[in-house]
């Protein structure tokens, strides 16, 4: 059983609500793993499905941007704790996946103004200008 | 059975580079992959990746260099996303796309590619 990959790319916005969906291609029958990159650090996140699945990424702290992105998955269909565990969810063709994502921060206002303490002290550093804080989020979801 | 490893090279010099490499013929099985850059940053923050091995798509269009690149924090040995395939054609197919990222705006960048591959013979 070999996977394969859907890969899914949101464009972040300050301070709005993106949403987002997709649907699971006709030979799907299980999601292995989902996992979410930015393009803005070099890190990657798995996103655990036993929690049903939210991330919450940490994107360059002295600038103050953050973000969080929410995976809904068709829930309906674990029916056992097993199977979540094995990082193997049951989908059908068809099932639609839920994304939505959140810059968590007034990433705008924080750069926009000079602050003289409270997210400095906070972050321990002098405030910045954000360079451009229009970043790309990409879901990468394994399945077979 | 040994195991073999083959580095392609290729600059990226635009947006989108369409590659093909040729397989050692005595490459019996592909059990591994990895790029690597000495421009890490650009590579993982705007580089994206398809794939395909004997014509068989390993991974899709867009997918994340991020996902396939190994730093030093990872042992020496470890430093490979693990595959299975079976070569029935000796042919790698690459495209791999460029976008600006907020750290790296610049449209125009040149950086160099190297995609290495660990592969078993008979």
């Amino acid at each position: 059983m070999k996977p394969k990959y859907i890969v899914h790319e949101v464009k972040m916005d300050l301070n709005k609500v993106i949403k987002s969906s997709f649907r699971m291609p006709t030979d799907a029958t299980k999601i292995i793993g989902i996992a979410a990159v930015c393009n803005e650090t070099n890190e990657y996140y798995k996103v655990d499905l036993r929690t049903i699945a939210e991330v919450s990424v940490n994107l360059n702290t002295d600038v103050s941007s953050f973000f969080r992105i929410n995976v809904k998955l068709p829930q309906a269909r674990i029916k056992r704790k097993q199977e979540l565990d094995a990082l193997l969810l049951p989908v059908k063709a068809g099932d639609i996946i839920e994304v939505i994502s959140i810059d968590k921060l007034n990433t705008k206002y924080y750069c926009q103004d000079s602050f003289s303490s409270g997210f400095s002290t906070a972050f321990g550093s002098t405030p910045k200008f954000c360079p451009n804080p229009n970043y790309t989020i990409t879901l990468v979801l394994m399945y077979a | 059975m040994k195991i073999s490893y083959k580095q392609y090279s290729f600059s990226v010099t635009g947006a989108l580079i369409d590659e093909a490499f040729d397989l050692p013929s005595e490459a019996k099985k592909v059990t591994g992959i990895r790029l690597d850059s000495p421009e890490e940053t650009l590579l993982s923050n705007r580089g994206s990746v398809r794939i395909e091995i004997s014509n068989r798509e390993i991974f899709p269009e867009g997918f994340p260099a991020k996902f396939i690149i190994f730093g030093s924090e990872v042992g020496a040995s470890e430093r490979m996303y693990v595959l299975d395939e079976v070569v029935s054609a000796n042919k790698i197919k690459l495209r791999y796309q460029d976008k600006p990222s907020p750290s790296n705006p610049t449209t125009s960048v040149n950086y160099p590619v190297t995609l290495i591959v660990r592969y078993e013979t008979a």
